[in-house]
């Protein structure tokens, strides 16, 4: 970034030179604080029953969880949670959250989809003091007669400035 | 001081080389997801509940069979009579370790003979539980009653049915 800065200002001066009169002109530019990412939970459904009938397990930002189609969820085993992150930047700033369209969970021979869901846009802002949280929750496909197991998966999620 | 345009798009040259690299920059963070599907819950029955033999009489009657002592008692004008086995049926469950299963009877099931049927209500666990907890290997065991209305002079016969017992986690 500094080799950057140094060629603006070449390129500014000899531009000025060309000119008859000299001129003052401000030159601003403004070097943001890295991001930074960091997780703080890991995104878990908990438990569940499958059955004959297909069916999903949805866990939203808000840790609330809930099943469709044949599918029971259980409180038994770990808490449902939605994955939770903080980040740190410039103050103010908004940034963009990508997560990938959906991620593959296996017990070591089954698996199934999940397609992870963040905020709507998908984006954060900073506060003032540069810090923000935001969760990733999803939707879990669970096939009928899906085999019974602990299934685990690993994603990436990044922030960027917009 | 003359002012003129083409500094100005230098100014905002410079903005946009200085904070290009930064803006592009993203921070990425592994996150694992993680969840359990458990056991399926399956059931046997390997004895029947068997209510034994009842000899009918004038007037209806009932016979029970009591899931935890496995006697039978009998009411009205049903009389017990020996010669078959009776006693409750022994259901052994099977699942996630651990874990409690709701159990659901039906009010009632017709048991017939050819064209004659007695309805068998009061299905109960002993103890009447209305679930039941698998152990840490994930199986349990348990009896079920019932009692069966017998008529006034009900036809002989030997008299089937199938009782279905709904499980489900809770």
């Amino acid at each position: 970034m500094a080799a950057f800065a140094v060629a603006s200002a070449f390129f500014l001066l000899s531009t000025s030179a060309h000119a008859e009169n000299s001129a003052t002109v401000n030159v601003d530019a403004r070097v943001v604080t890295p991001l930074v990412l960091t997780k703080n939970t890991d995104l878990n459904f908990g438990s569940f029953a499958a059955s004959g009938v297909a069916g999903t397990v949805v866990l939203d930002l808000a840790n609330s969880r809930t099943a469709t189609g044949g599918v029971t969820a259980l409180a038994i085993g770990a808490t449902p949670s939605s994955a939770n992150f903080s980040v740190a930047g410039e103050a103010n700033s908004t940034v963009s959250i990508n997560i990938p369209a959906n991620v593959s969970l296996s017990n070591g021979a089954a698996t199934m989809t999940l397609v992870p869901s963040t905020n709507s846009p998908a984006q954060v802002t900073l506060n003032g003091s540069g810090s923000a949280t935001f969760a990733v929750g999803g939707t879990l496909s669970v096939s009928a007669n899906q085999a019974s197991g602990n299934y685990t998966g690993t994603f990436n999620v990044s922030v960027t400035y917009q | 001081v003359r002012k003129f345009g083409v500094p100005l798009l230098v100014f905002s040259g410079a903005l946009l080389l200085g904070a290009r690299p930064a803006f592009a920059e993203a921070s990425v963070a592994a996150v694992d997801a993680l969840a359990r599907v458990v056991v399926p819950l399956s059931a046997d029955a390997p004895t029947a509940l068997r209510f034994g033999n009842i000899a009918a009489g004038p007037t209806p009657g009932t016979i029970t069979v009591d899931a935890g002592s496995g006697t039978r008692s009998a009411t009205g004008g049903a009389v017990l009579a020996s010669g078959a086995p009776a006693g409750p049926s022994h259901v052994n469950l099977s699942g996630e370790p651990s874990q409690q299963v709701s159990l659901t009877y039906p009010a009632s099931v017709v048991i017939t003979s050819g064209p004659n049927s007695m309805t068998a209500s009061g299905f109960v666990a002993a103890g009447s539980p209305t679930s039941a907890t698998l152990t840490a290997l994930g199986t349990v065991a348990f009896s079920v009653g019932a009692q069966v209305n017998v008529g006034a002079l009900q036809p002989a016969g030997s008299y089937a049915g199938t009782l279905t017992v709904t499980l489900s986690y809770q």
